[in-house]
């Protein structure tokens, strides 16, 4: 049994979910909270400005605080590009320095940060920019790519090296992959082989035996999966693996005797969480449907 | 998008992906109870948002980064909050799972560091990539590959014993 069967095990069963009614009530009641909180927000902004004009009569000096800016227009350190960065100072992570807006792609920088290079796109086929970023005197290499409506971010320092070498490092396929195999022992998973955007990958020296492809219907559907034997260092390894981010299953020979024996093993495993889940809905089903007879009864 | 129409969208969602969700809840914090309200945490969260994160796609994606932040704060407050009453419910709550049917694969990642539990849930579990789990996180990808090297040998001195 593999670290993800394993999870599988030990995260299965608990108590019965709460009616979905109550799940729509508590979000329900945050959205009217919400509604509530932004018609008060305009009301705030108004009394901000007319509070900013009082205190510029009486001379005192404007403070920068890590506050949401106020809806009138403020200096803001211009990027030392002409590149399409702004400046905002709404909700930053502490080590966020730059963003990409998932839907737009449209790029933001932190205020007091300033963009002095970029590589767009950084990626060939994705929505993707690398920038050179300077904050309070610490320069960092920042590398933005979107994939399926996510932008992920990651950063390092430049290291001495230029920003189109940044990128280079930050492509390893292997750091792209979903997930891992075994190697050495069945828990510890690292990285032989994976799956992403309809490629297999491998590390270096592994050689790819075998590929069945999509081997369980239903699978991590509607994403391409495969069955792999494969052979590293020579060992023997298996693995059942998809194109989402749906677990797989992974193993070496002797663990199990073939790849048809970890399909077998994966697919029993799809079936058994299946079943259970199925049980528990029908008991949750057959539970309501007696209450409400009994309530009618009593009427 | 008129209220019905979230409902109706936001409640498939609900029932498709709860039992999903509220296991990775449970993963990160080892309690059914505490499970269930970080789910729900993040599913009004989601209702909120639900007409932008349903354009964008990655609802689940959405609840499941909601969860994995928001543990570290919830973790610092109160988990139950009682109540006296006079009155006992009609129907006995489902207990946590008995200690003995919880693996001791379960238990060592609850004594992991919480850093530590939530990428090895996210990379070893769920199959995200070291750049997903970094940008779930909001953390740095090297800190990634350490919390997860460090993870996984740690789970691994205490399954090993178990094999011999």
């Amino acid at each position: 049994m593999d670290l993800k069967d394993r999870f599988d095990q030990a995260t299965s069963g608990g108590p019965s979910h709460p009616p979905l009614e109550e799940r729509l009530h508590h979000g329900r009641r945050a959205a009217g909270r919400r509604t509530a909180g932004r018609a008060l927000g305009g009301i705030v902004v108004a009394a901000t400005v007319a509070t900013g004009v009082a205190t510029l009569s009486t001379g005192q000096e404007d403070r920068a605080t890590d506050r949401p800016a106020p809806a009138v227009s403020s200096p803001t350190p211009a990027p030392a590009l002409d590149i399409p960065v702004t400046a905002s100072m709404e909700n930053w992570e502490p080590e966020e320095w730059a963003r990409m807006n998932p839907r737009t792609a449209e790029l933001t920088v932190r205020r007091g940060v300033t963009a002095t290079n970029m590589v767009d796109p950084a990626i060939r086929g994705f929505t993707s920019v690398a920038l050179d970023l300077t904050r309070d005197g610490q320069r960092r290499y920042v590398l933005l790519v979107r994939r399926q409506g996510i932008v992920s971010v990651s950063w390092d320092a430049p290291a001495g090296r230029t920003l189109r070498e940044f990128v280079a490092d930050e492509q390893d396929p292997m750091d792209s992959l979903p997930i891992a195999t075994v190697r050495g022992t069945l828990d510890a998973s690292l990285p032989l082989v994976g799956y992403r955007d309809g490629e297999l990958y491998t590390v270096g020296g592994a050689e790819i035996v075998r590929v069945v492809e999509d081997p369980i219907e239903g699978f991590c559907a509607p994403n391409a999966t495969a069955a792999v034997e494969l052979l590293h260092e020579g060992v023997t390894y298996f693995a059942v693996l998809g194109d989402g981010n749906c677990g797989s299953s992974f193993s070496k020979l002797g663990d199990v005797a073939s790849l048809e024996a970890i399909v077998a093993r994966r697919r029993a495993n799809i079936d058994w969480a299946a079943d259970a889940q199925g049980e528990r809905q029908r008991k949750e089903l057959e539970r309501e449907v007696a209450e409400k007879r009994e309530q009618s009864d009593r009427r | 998008m008129r209220g019905t129409d979230r409902d109706a969208a936001f409640s498939e969602f609900v029932a498709a992906r709860q039992t999903h969700l509220r296991r990775i809840a449970y993963a990160l914090c080892g309690d059914w109870h505490r499970a269930d309200d970080l789910l729900q945490t993040a599913l009004t969260k989601l209702y909120v948002a639900w007409p932008r994160i349903r354009h964008e796609g990655g609802e689940e994606a959405y609840c499941r980064q909601i969860m994995v932040r928001a543990n570290i704060d919830e973790s610092r407050r109160p988990w139950r909050r009682e109540r006296p009453t006079d009155r006992l419910p009609e129907r006995g709550a489902d207990g946590p799972t008995p200690v003995e049917e919880r693996s001791a694969l379960f238990d060592a990642l609850q004594a992991l560091p919480e850093q530590q539990r939530k990428v090895v849930v996210l990379r070893h579990w769920l199959g995200l990539s070291v750049r997903e789990t970094a940008t779930e996180l909001g953390i740095n990808e090297g800190t990634v590959k350490s919390h997860s090297s460090r993870g996984l040998a740690a789970l691994e001195q205490v399954l090993a014993p178990q094999r011999r």
